[in-house]
């Protein structure tokens, strides 16, 4: 019993609460569960079989394999407007329904002041309202020290996994990293599985499209090899 | 119908690149992505993989009433499908030009076909599924067309007067299909503002070209047919330059379904043929995604990664053992049988839950289950996957489902 710890195998079923809470009840209000966990009872039971992970002491989650987008809120989704209606866009972004954009939910945007965005156009997005019934809300509203959302222009896309994309995006990404030293470019990752990369030229996009893709099945050590061979398709 | 729509980044993106001669896979203009043929167990079945895009073909006959148009000639029928979806209208399309194709053409002898005339002829269906859509459908499927009408056998026929008897294939030898020549298409995605013009295009490609021409020429360079899908007004130069293109590539795609069936059919011969199965379960990705994943996943040191997980679903079902009353309710009413089985042999490897197995397993030691259930072996996920022992095989079988 005392094996099911961070980092290891869960199952579903399993009665993590103990190891959550680490018999601190009343702590309970600052503790934040994710995916793959349900509180049930006042019990924290996982609900996918994968791996469980923490982020400082508050955050839990479980890692496992999944197929589909699910929208959850707050995830930052890369999304293909796919029609337009009197008060909103409806927008693709890989989830079994198509979810909702209004007008105005974009930086300064009146009523008078509407956002040019026409059906076909790329946008990053923040899912503001993600319910399991209903249509998902998206916004590309702009706080203070949010990443910068909105149409994005030009560029190219690509589909990972769910997983791959997650792993992207956690900040110390090796790949990412060194692509970078190698050439400038743009990068959007949605939490949906579709990347927005855009550089100087096409080549380059190519190159750094397919350096991602190729890289979702190799080992850490493996990365500065594919680097080089990056860095030696684009000297030709 | 739920397709992905295309965006305005892919469309401009993949217009500049045509501007620039760069085609996003890497490839030159006129290089055809990685052909494979495999086929089955059985006569005139093949999966045919051209890069991503997948077909399956399948051959059927049956005794047919004629036309009365052409009361001494078979039938041929072809039709292909989406798998899960036929309301896509390009597959209608599609299965427009292969009839038109090779109906035609007159590829396939069907006065051969002829048994008794005006009463019975040979119906020959291909079945064609589409598993993958990734551009150059049309084309792919016209291989798997070709291949599985090269490879079927239907069975001998003796008509003595008044009576027909048919033959099984262990009484008589079935007959191939007498195919007069060999006709394949080749198809080009041309982007005419650019004088850009590529075989084999991607799905991308695909959607976004201006002009889509599919020729069909057979292996002794005599085109069978053309079909051009667009507006663009193209050059009679053009034309000729992509069907003399295509004559070489016909040429070349006939021999490759040629060689794959002469070595189908010398592995045939041999006892270990196991048709398509090795060719689904390795290359479909299931192997990666059980084996590849799960290693990242997994704890980081990579050395004995395999064992350390196999260790940890064992304590994490003594856990679900110990914990009655979770959400493993599935599993509650084995619970008691489980914990006798504890009591019997607390050191044995046991990690299968199943009401059919428990019993047998308490009384017979010898059956090592947790040996069969490694994360990188494929079989036990995707269906039943059966352990027998030899001397007690009636009730050393366990199934893990």
């Amino acid at each position: 019993m005392t094996l099911v710890d961070f980092n290891n195998v869960v199952l579903p079923g399993n009665d993590i609460t103990h190891i959550i809470l680490k018999g601190d009840n009343c702590k309970r209000s600052e503790k934040t569960i994710g995916p793959g966990l349900k509180s049930v009872d006042n019990k924290i039971i996982v609900c996918n079989g994968g791996i469980l992970r923490c982020k400082d002491d508050k955050y839990f989650w479980i890692e496992y394999l999944k197929k589909k987008y699910i929208p959850a809120k707050d995830d930052v989704v890369v999304g293909i407007v796919a029609a337009k209606t009197s008060e909103m866009y409806k927008v693709d972004i890989g989830a079994s329904e198509l979810s909702t954009l209004p007008y105005l939910a974009f930086t300064n945007a009146t009523k008078k002041n509407r956002p040019d965005i026409k059906v076909g156009n790329v946008i990053a997005a923040k899912i503001k309202m993600a319910t399991p019934f209903m249509e998902s809300e998206i916004s590309c509203v702009e706080h203070a020290n949010s990443i910068i959302l909105g149409q994005l222009e030009n560029g190219f896309l690509i589909n990972v996994s769910l997983n791959y994309a997650l792993r992207l995006r956690k900040s110390n990404s090796k790949l990412l990293y060194q692509l970078g030293q190698m050439v400038p470019y743009e990068i959007v990752i949605g939490a949906n599985g579709k990347i927005w990369i855009n550089s100087a030229s096409i080549r380059t996009t190519i190159a750094i499209g397919n350096a991602i893709l190729n890289a979702e099945h190799l080992k850490e050590e493996d990365i500065p090899q594919l680097v080089k061979n990056f860095n030696k398709s684009l000297n030709i | 119908m739920n397709v992905n729509p295309l965006s305005d980044c892919e469309k401009t993106f993949i217009l500049e690149a045509a501007s620039q001669k760069i085609r996003l896979d890497g490839r030159k203009k006129d290089e055809y992505r990685l052909l494979e043929i495999e086929f089955g167990l059985d006569w005139g079945n093949c999966l045919v993989s051209l890069g991503c895009t997948r077909v399956f073909a399948q051959v059927s006959c049956e005794i047919y009433q004629p036309n009365n148009s052409r009361p001494n000639e078979g039938v041929l029928q072809i039709s292909a499908e989406l798998a899960g979806d036929n309301k896509l209208n390009n597959l209608t399309k599609i299965n427009q030009v292969l009839e038109r194709f090779y109906k035609d053409s007159k590829c396939v002898d069907l006065e051969a076909l002829c048994i008794i005339a005006e009463e019975k002829v040979w119906k020959i269906k291909v079945d064609l599924s589409v598993l993958n859509m990734d551009g150059n459908t049309l084309g792919c499927c016209s291989i798997a067309t070709l291949a599985a009408l090269m490879h079927f056998r239907y069975p001998d026929v003796v008509s003595t007067g008044e009576k027909v008897v048919v033959y099984s294939s262990s009484e008589r030898d079935p007959i191939p299909l007498s195919l007069h020549h060999h006709p394949v298409i080749t198809s080009f995605a041309i982007f005419e503002k650019y004088d850009f013009i590529i075989l084999d295009p991607s799905l991308l490609e695909d959607k976004v070209c201006d002009n889509k021409l599919s020729i069909c020429f057979n292996n002794h360079s005599e085109m069978c047919g053309v079909d051009i899908e667009g507006c663009a007004s193209l050059s009679q130069n053009l034309l000729m330059n992509c069907s003399n293109q295509a004559a070489s590539m016909a040429i070349k795609l006939v021999d490759k379904i040629k060689l794959a069936i002469q070595i189908d059919i010398k592995n045939r011969s041999s006892k270990s043929f196991k048709g398509l199965e090795p060719a689904v379960s390795e290359d479909n990705g299931l192997k990666l995604c059980l084996s590849d994943k799960l290693n990242y996943v997994g704890p980081s040191n990579q050395e004995n990664v395999m064992e350390e997980i196999d260790e940890k679903m064992l304590v994490d079902q003594d856990v679900i053992k110990v914990t009655e009353g979770t959400a493993f309710t599935a599993s509650h009413n084995n619970l008691p049988q489980i914990s006798n089985i504890n009591q019997a042999d607390k050191n044995d490897d046991l990690i299968v839950i199943d009401p059919e197995s428990s019993e047998s397993s308490s009384s017979d030691d010898s059956v090592e289950i947790i040996n069969h259930y490694k994360l990188d072996d494929i079989r036990p996920v995707i269906g039943k996957y059966v352990v027998s022992d030899d001397e007690n095989s009636d009730t050393g079988t366990i199934i893990l489902d």
